[in-house]
């Protein structure tokens, strides 16, 4: 019972984005999807998310093809953050973030105060929520965005629901402090049954917060695996075409990347 | 924790409440307007009027409800029809400056109805359906040049507010080419049929012509209102509505088709009216906020006052004569616009 992609295959103008990518999210689970610039992270992420369907293979979600399943029921155990256009209108930020309460049919009104005001402690923007959005700055947006993906996906404290969150590049305008409590946020919800896909461009973030590494190169999944196995420096060098080193940090007690 | 609760609810029920208010505001002046323009005229009326049975007044009450009771109505269906249109579609093009008549679907509405005053007369139709003819007909030319500009929007990816006016422009130029063609086939009578469209006017307002508009804005207008949740979240782009389980291209579709049947219904016994569908939206935005449960509603309300303000004026400027209301919509809209154009972000 997970988020998998099959022999998944994406061609876009008769090339060919991501060929034959397996891929598996498991509820529980943190999985780090890594690779150069234009290596076919966010198509794959897409793809999985069902943005659209791939050119070949398929995606099943807890055994269930993707297609079969309905926008709105995907949307109720399924949230994605992929790079946000501009929001024209001038809405508050606590109006943002309420349009990812997607529960409306099956919890009650007070769950969804309690909700959204939990979210936006855990991802540090109470104090935004009467600002606009549009006056945010870029790290503040994300911040909001990735809050609204969060509720999208809320269960009260111990629900065994599955599902799953999808981020393209979640923390690509965050401070060192905010990147870390972003992670940290994200693996907490990853230990309350939820699959966590995550795109990251740093190593290191990967190395101390994935549970699972996949590491994609044109197109092509290289490997699969956890940290200890697949940090690999001459492999890593190999696909970013410079010279990459990790090493085992006794303080950190966890391995760093050097470039 | 319950400091932040009072936070996010006071700051939620404040906005929501400030909302409400505004609401009710706006339904107090459309009441007073449309009150206004009952009495307001070349020949003055009470209200009382209406209840009158003797013949002492039997001209006024003939005003009252033969004349201007359907033309009031006509106004506020048509100032709603076009706000809440332009809300709407501005909400589906995510861009603030799609105003039925600018972008030209307005034209469209009046192409359709004019074909069918020059050539309906050849039709195989008894003479009593036509008046049910043209707004079908209308709503149908609507509904191409909406549907246009949503393929044209899809083919080339991001609709900017350039590319949107732009298109606007080339739709409005096509439409002068086709009612300078029907002017040219057109008899005496068609002709001053035609003039009419061009500016404007709700003085054609009867009861027989107003109903089917009442029928078809009505329907149109409620099921616009129900479609204000997936219109706030469309503005996170159209991915992330499709992530946040909102079914894209039916939402396109159905705000495509009731906002040509609303603007169709419309314009095909007014004639073109521009700007309001601009301006209000704007207003009302501008003094709420911008999540469309209450954009839509504010511009009902909104956009009805406007009307048949505007129909006041055109009324008593020149009296007894009457200006085309469309001037007077023009005159209000167009220096908005520029300033509009004035103040918006750089992109």
């Amino acid at each position: 019972m997970s988020l998998i992609g099959e022999n998944i295959s994406v061609v876009r103008s008769g090339k060919t984005i991501v060929s034959d990518a397996n891929i598996e999210i498991a509820p529980g689970t943190t999985t780090a999807l890594i690779g150069p610039n234009g290596a076919g992270k966010s198509t794959l992420l897409k793809a999985v998310a069902g943005e659209f369907m791939p050119d070949g293979g398929a995606v099943h979600i807890d055994g269930e093809p993707l297609r079969n399943v309905s926008a709105a029921a995907l949307a109720r155990r399924r949230s994605v953050m992929a790079q946000s256009t501009p929001v024209v209108f001038d809405f508050s930020v606590a109006e943002i973030l309420g349009l990812g309460w997607v529960q409306d049919d099956i919890r009650i009104r007070t769950e969804r105060d309690q909700a959204i005001m939990q979210v936006a402690a855990d991802c540090g923007i109470t104090h935004l929520l009467s600002r606009t959005f549009n006056t945010l700055s870029g790290g503040e947006q994300q911040r909001t965005q990735l809050a609204r993906c969060h509720l999208q996906i809320w269960r009260p404290k111990d629900d065994p629901d599955r599902r799953y969150l999808l981020l393209d590049e979640p923390t690509s305008a965050l401070d060192l402090s905010h990147v870390v409590a972003t992670m940290q946020n994200t693996q907490r919800l990853a230990r309350q049954n939820t699959g966590v896909l995550v795109i990251v461009h740093d190593l290191n973030l990967a190395a101390r917060f994935a549970d699972q590494i996949v590491v994609i190169h044109d197109g092509h999944i290289v490997t699969t695996g956890g940290v200890n196995d697949v940090l690999d420096s001459e492999m890593l060098s190999d696909v970013y075409q410079t010279p990459i080193h990790v090493e085992w940090h006794d303080t950190l007690q966890r391995y760093v990347v050097f470039s | 924790m319950t400091e932040t609760k009072s936070i996010i609810n006071g700051d939620n029920h404040s906005k929501a409440g400030k909302q409400t208010i505004l609401l009710i505001s706006m339904l107090i002046l459309l009441i007073a307007v449309v009150l206004a323009a009952l009495v307001i005229g070349a020949i003055p009326t009470n209200l009382s009027d209406f209840f009158s049975s003797g013949t002492d007044r039997a001209l006024e009450r003939t005003v009252l409800v033969e004349i201007r009771t359907p033309r009031v109505v006509l106004a506020a269906l048509v100032g709603a029809a076009l706000s809440i249109s332009g809300a709407a579609l501005q909400g589906m093009f995510r861009n603030p400056l799609a105003d039925p008549g600018l972008i030209g679907v307005s034209s469209g509405a009046a192409v359709g109805a004019l074909a069918m005053i020059v050539f309906g007369t050849g039709l195989a139709v008894a003479d009593q359906w036509l008046p049910y003819l043209v707004p079908v007909s209308a709503v149908a030319g609507a509904s191409v040049v909406t549907m246009f500009l949503y393929a044209f929007s899809r083919r080339y990816g991001n609709f900017s507010v350039t590319t949107m006016l732009l298109a606007g422009i080339a739709i409005n130029a096509l439409a002068t080419v086709a009612i300078g063609a029907f002017e040219f086939v057109s008899d005496d009578r068609q002709l001053r049929t035609l003039i009419f469209w061009l500016m404007g006017s709700f003085g054609r307002a009867t009861w027989p012509a107003v109903l089917p508009t009442v029928i078809v804005v009505g329907t149109s207008v409620v099921l616009m209102l129900q479609l204000a949740r997936p219109l706030d979240v469309l503005q996170l782009g159209e991915a992330d509505a499709r992530f946040l389980g909102v079914d894209v291209p039916r939402l396109k579709k159905r705000i495509i088709v009731l906002a040509a049947a609303a603007v169709g219904a419309g314009v095909a016994v007014s004639g073109i009216i521009t700007f309001i569908g601009l301006v209000v939206p704007h207003l009302v935005r501008l003094l709420g906020g911008a999540s469309h449960r209450y954009v839509l509603l504010g511009s009902i309300l909104l956009g009805a006052s406007l009307a048949v303000a505007a129909d006041v004026i055109a009324r008593i400027v020149i009296m007894p004569a009457e200006l085309p209301v469309g001037l007077v919509t023009s005159a209000m809209g167009a220096p908005f616009f520029l300033w509009l154009i004035a103040r918006r972000r750089p992109a």
